[in-house]
């Protein structure tokens, strides 16, 4: 049984580009998967077809047995619940406390106050940052920003997390930190898809390596590391 | 919708209107000046129309009989009058009763009636109207009578103060309508702006606000709420304003003027606020969400 099905996938964009071409792939529960290749290989466009932020121009994808083809425009939201996102530049609201980020997201699904009182304390707690409930982003180095931002993203329980670069902006030490943390959530039982660049922690990790190259899948091992020429 | 979801809404929209409050002001203000001529406009309105209420009761026609008329003909004549159109009642003035009225009125000058008889003074039907600003077709239908000699001598009416009571509430109306019109194209411009700046604000956020799985509606809401209280807040100070300064004004003009004194009363705030109030309230939300929807519509995508 798959959590992510991407069934013979094309996407062009309007000005010709090509995203991805004719990609196929499936993700199994609990999987942790790095999807690697050169800026343009299509990494971002898998993401966010993932993420029904684009329409693919063929083929389809399945995620947690739901077709992505079929789904309504208000459906979206209640999809997207069931997938956390961490991106490379954290995308944290300025204005939000460390525990009000967090507690966003529980708000937007319109979770109890009790609930929100309980459980963000909780995943602070998971992450290591529950002495900076109070501060806001810009108090916090760019680990502790991502280490938020991950807090945000597993709050309501996803099954899948996808993470775009999530360490793009760190440096090593705390590149690996978070790495763990990701580990970490997936040995929980989340399963993992991370876009990156970052080939020291791919070949590092030995897990499950996707890789694209002008949109196309040339390679998906179950466990191996980053190469950049086939 | 739930309560607590309900009370985000609200803070959300609340800090927006104080993180661009210079902004928020202009929308309040122009809210403001529309909802206040409404409010001034309808009470003058309502006022003038009270007053030529009252009016119809004390505004009459006089119609004067002609000397050689003799009285058995007077009864058919007042048939004549008495049934035609917008005329409510009509009375019969004699020889002897107009004389005891002349005598009346100069009660304190004496000397003005002296060695007066009656029948120096002429006989007359005094006319009420249903219609007081309607006096046109019963004027024209006394003054043929009088053009044609058929018994009356002459017509008195007050026109003038009809004619200018009536223009007045008239020229209120028009002006009143175009002022509030301009306004409310007005504030929504300016309200539509205030949202736009607060999208523009906030991409960031909503553009988390869908990747985290926030429906379309939890994030429009907090901007229709945006503009509902600008509305509201708009309306409701001009609402304030004139219900507290209603009683002072009321009561400065009826001792400002005589005939107003004399003759007409206003009518209670209550009357008028019962409708203004609601009225005012859900205009300026009106036009405070209308704004909001349209800015959504320019400026938000989601």
């Amino acid at each position: 049984m798959s959590v992510i099905t991407v069934n013979n996938v094309t996407k062009v964009y309007e000005n010709g580009a090509s995203g991805l071409d004719k990609v196929s792939l499936t993700i199994k529960p609990q999987d942790f998967a790095f999807v690697v290749g050169s800026s343009g290989s299509g990494k971002s466009t898998l993401m966010k077809l993932m993420l029904k932020e684009i329409e693919p121009t063929s083929g389809e994808i399945v995620i947690n047995n739901i077709n992505l083809g079929g789904l309504a425009h208000k459906e979206v939201p209640y999809f997207r619940r069931k997938i956390g996102v961490v991106f490379q530049d954290f995308r944290l609201l300025p204005n939000k406390t460390v525990y009000e980020n967090v507690a966003f997201a529980m708000q937007v699904v319109e979770s109890s106050s009790r609930d929100i009182r309980r459980t963000v304390p909780a995943v602070l707690a998971m992450v290591g940052l529950q002495r900076k409930a109070k501060a806001y982003p810009n108090q916090l180095s760019g680990g502790e920003q991502q280490r938020t931002a991950l807090a945000r993203a597993i709050i309501n329980k996803p099954p899948i997390l996808l993470a775009d670069e999530p360490t793009g902006n760190l440096d090593p030490d705390t590149a690996w930190e978070i790495m763990d943390l990701l580990e970490d959530i997936n040995n929980r039982g989340t399963t993992i898809v991370i876009a990156t660049h970052a080939k020291d922690i791919v070949d590092e990790m030995q897990k499950r390596v996707i890789t694209l190259r002008n949109g196309v899948l040339i390679r998906d091992i179950e466990k191996g590391g980053y190469e950049d020429e086939v | 919708m739930k309560f607590r979801t309900l009370s985000y809404y609200l803070s959300e929209a609340v800090k927006s209107l104080v993180r661009n409050r210079l902004m928020t002001l202009a929308s309040i203000l122009t809210v403001f000046s529309c909802i206040f001529i409404l409010v001034f406009s309808y009470s003058v309105a309502m006022n003038i129309d009270h007053f030529l209420a009252q009016l119809e009761d004390s505004l009459s026609l006089s119609a004067f009989i002609a000397s050689d008329v003799e009285d058995s003909q007077v009864l058919s004549m007042l048939h004549e009058i008495e049934s035609m159109e917008n005329v409510a009642q009509i009375e019969y003035i004699s020889y002897d009763e107009a004389f005891e009225r002349a005598l009346e009125m100069f009660a304190n000058d004496p000397m003005f009636t002296l060695g007066l008889t009656p029948g120096i003074f002429p006989r007359s039907f005094i006319i009420t109207m249903e219609d007081v600003s309607d006096y046109s077709s019963v004027v024209n239908a006394l003054q043929s009578m009088v053009d044609n000699d058929r018994g009356l001598e002459y017509v008195r009416y007050h026109q003038s103060i009809i004619t200018v009571i009536s223009t007045l509430s008239n020229g209120i109306r028009i002006i009143s309508t175009v002022m509030i019109i301009i306004l409310i194209v007005l504030a929504n411009v300016i309200i539509m702006n205030t949202i736009r700046l607060t999208i523009n604000s906030r991409r960031n956020e909503i553009t988390i606000m869908k990747y985290i799985g926030a429906t379309d509606w939890f994030i429009k809401w907090p901007f229709i709420i945006e503009g509902m209280l600008i509305g509201l807040i708009g309306a409701a100070l001009p609402v304030m304003i004139v219900w507290f300064g209603y009683g002072g004004a009321a009561e400065a003009i009826h001792n400002s003027f005589f005939m107003v004194e004399e003759v007409l009363t206003f009518r209670s705030a209550a009357s008028i606020f019962v409708v203004l109030m609601p009225l005012s309230l859900s205009i300026g939300m009106g036009i405070g969400i209308y704004g909001s929807i349209i800015s959504m519509r320019k400026h938000l995508q989601v």
